[in-house]
Order: structure tokens, then sequence, then C-alpha cells
């Protein structure tokens, strides 16, 4: 290799690790949540995940209505609590629904910050088995920019969900 | 570099900025009702619409894009009042009658917009999360309470940054939406239990 080409390499190398590093100066991600309030009942020991509903219809590489639903019970049991096979009267009955999704990609959001942003938007519905009444909570999980680094956001926006979706349970299992 | 290019980026700098600082107005009330509504409610309904207050998470600016770009229109006071008229056109072509006025044979229809926001990329959304409940004017008690989600996507994002920004026509969608929910749950629950189909008023 001539030294004209090992110092195009090394441009090209330090070009990419400046873009990297920006990538990740720049990161946006962030996830919020609001509840609704009302009703809702004490003493949450039995979670009831009936399953995700897939309102946004998109195709993505992996079925993300099947993973939410397995990332609210594997931290519903983390946390301690029971996941009961059916809503029964003991039971708070969890209805997940998915509105927006974006798979995105982490090579998009190195190119151009926002250009393959991953986001899920999810809202769940808590009520206690047997009645209608109870209290809504919905999340926004975005990945805007990030590079290289937020490789895997596509299911890091579901993972935050789940996380807002059993921290409210947990918030009130402790009243 | 000449002067003129000097002072080019500078300039665009400035644009960008004073654009993302420029509020949107907030869309007329007449934009939020639903074009078509299956839902009527019944004649003897009355309701009395009291102010659309804004969930205390929201109106600190915790939903990061409303906070940095200002532009979400209904957290705005203006759009407040103007979404509470927007629910009273609303229950008006429902057939409902709305008070002016507080009174015993009125119910109270509350209002609280817990959050909304834009997740403006590639295909921009905007998303609206209300919360609405019906006291009973005589005594105070929630007789009805209803949570509804709604989204629309966003068209002209760019525009909102001109010179002169106009209400997108995206954001009158999205609370029709809301207010279509919300006013076929109310109606479906008036026509099986409203308590006051029994007391004659």
């Amino acid at each position: 290799m001539t030294l004209r080409w090992r110092l195009l390499a090394l441009a090209m190398l330090c070009l990419l690790s400046v873009r990297a590093a920006e990538a990740s100066l720049l990161s946006q991600q962030y996830t919020t949540s609001w509840a609704s309030p009302g009703f809702f009942p004490l003493n949450v020991v039995q979670v009831y995940v009936r399953g995700v509903q897939n309102e946004a219809g998109r195709q993505a590489s992996f079925d993300y209505a099947a993973y939410l639903a397995e990332q609210v019970r594997q931290r519903l049991s983390a946390g301690g609590m029971t996941v009961a096979g059916s809503g029964d009267a003991n039971a708070v009955v969890v209805d997940v629904s998915i509105h927006l999704y974006q798979e995105g990609s982490a090579f998009g959001r190195w190119l151009a910050p926002g250009a393959g942003a991953s986001y899920a938007v999810v809202q769940a519905h808590f009520r206690k088995g047997g009645q209608a009444a109870g209290a809504d909570l919905l999340t926004v999980s975005v990945i805007g920019s990030g590079g290289l680094f937020s490789a895997g956001g596509e299911k890091t926006v579901l993972e935050d969900a789940a996380d807002e979706i059993v921290a409210f349970l947990q918030a009130k299992a402790r009243k | 570099m000449t002067g003129a290019r000097k002072l080019l980026w500078p300039l665009v700098a400035i644009l960008w900025l004073a654009g993302c600082a420029t509020p949107v107005p907030p869309n007329e009330p007449t934009d939020m009702v639903p074009r078509s509504l299956s839902a009527r409610m019944p004649a003897s309904v009355d309701v009395f619409v009291d102010k659309v207050v804004v969930d205390s998470a929201a109106k600190n600016g915790e939903t990061p894009f409303e906070q940095m770009t200002g532009k979400f229109p209904f957290v705005q006071p203006q759009g407040l009042d103007n979404y509470r008229q927007g629910i009273r056109l609303t229950l008006q072509a429902a057939g409902a009658r709305t008070s002016a006025e507080r009174t015993p044979d009125a119910d109270v229809l509350r209002t609280t917009i817990l959050g909304g926001m834009s997740i403006p990329y590639a295909e921009a959304y905007s998303v609206l999360f209300v919360h609405y409940e019906l006291e009973d004017g005589r005594n105070g008690k929630v007789l009805w309470s209803k949570t509804v989600y709604s989204q629309a996507r966003l068209d002209n994002v760019q525009n909102q940054a001109a010179e002169k920004p106009v209400a997108n026509p995206a954001y009158g969608r999205l609370a029709a939406a809301n207010l279509r929910q919300m006013t076929d749950s109310l109606a479906a629950w008036l026509a099986k239990s409203n308590p006051r189909k029994d007391s004659g008023n």
C-alpha cells in the first residue's frame, strides 16, 4: 500500500471516529409517560397481562407486540409480582396497545440524526378483574439520534415502555 | 469572504431560531368538531362544560419536544379555551344541551389534558391524551369518566416555522378524534345509565 492510500485510510478512520463521537454526544433518547387520575385498586399482587394489541400495524423485522408482552411479564416477575394466568377478581388486568411503532435503524441515525429514529407509543389500561373502570398510562419512547452506539434501539424503546408500565404498578403496590 | 457571505450563516441561524420559538396559533374551536358523529345524546341531557385544565406534569414541560418547540397548541391559554368551545360544539352536534352557567340541573364535564407532544421525525406524529369526567351537578359525584388517546399525522411541519405560522390542520384532527371518542363513550353511558333518566330531569 502506498503512503497516499495509507494516509487516505487514516483520514477516513479519523472521520468515522469523529462522526461516531459526534453521534454519541448528540444522543437523544427519552421516555415520557402520563397516567390518568381515577380509581385504582390497592394491594396489587397478582397481575394478568391479557396481551398486547398492535394498533400500529407496521411491519418490523421481529414481532414487536409479542416482544413487549414478554418484557412486561418478565419485569413483573422480577419485581416480585405474580403473573396470573387469568383475570379473576383478585388480579389486576392489564391491556396493552401499541399505537405507534417505528423500528428505525442505528445506521440511519448515524448518517443523520432523526433519520432512523426508533419510537413507540404504548398505552396500558389497568383494571381490577370484573370491573370496567380503571386507570390508563401512556408512554412515549424515542431514540432520535445516537449513531451506532444506539444499535438495538428498536427493542430499547419497547423495554423502556415495559419499565414504565411495571413502575406504575409497583408504585401502586407499595401504597 | 465577502461581507454578504459573512452575514449569511448568522442570518440563517437567527431565522432558524426564530422559527423554533414561534408558537403555533391554536386551532379554531370549529376545527375540533368531528365531521360526522354517530353518537346521539338523549335530549334530556344538559351539560355544563367546565374550564379545561392541563395536568401538572404536562404543564411543567416534561414532554421534551413540547418544551423545545413550544408548538403544542392545546396547552396555550387560548388553546385551552378553544378546546373547551370545541367540546361544547361537539356535544351540541350530538344533540346535547350545554348550559352556559353551572346549575344543579346541569351535569359538569371536567376535562384534563394529561399530555400531548409531537414526534417530529420522518413521519411526524402528534399525540394527545385527555381525561374526561362527568360530575353530577347536584352532589358532585363522579358519574362517568374516560381517558382518551388520539393521534394524527402532522403535515406541513416546516410551515410552522414560517414568518406567519398557521394552525396545523393535524391538531384539529387530533382534537376531533379525541372528542369523537369521548362523545361516543358518554352517549353510550347516558343511554344506559343516566341517573337523571329516572328522576324526570
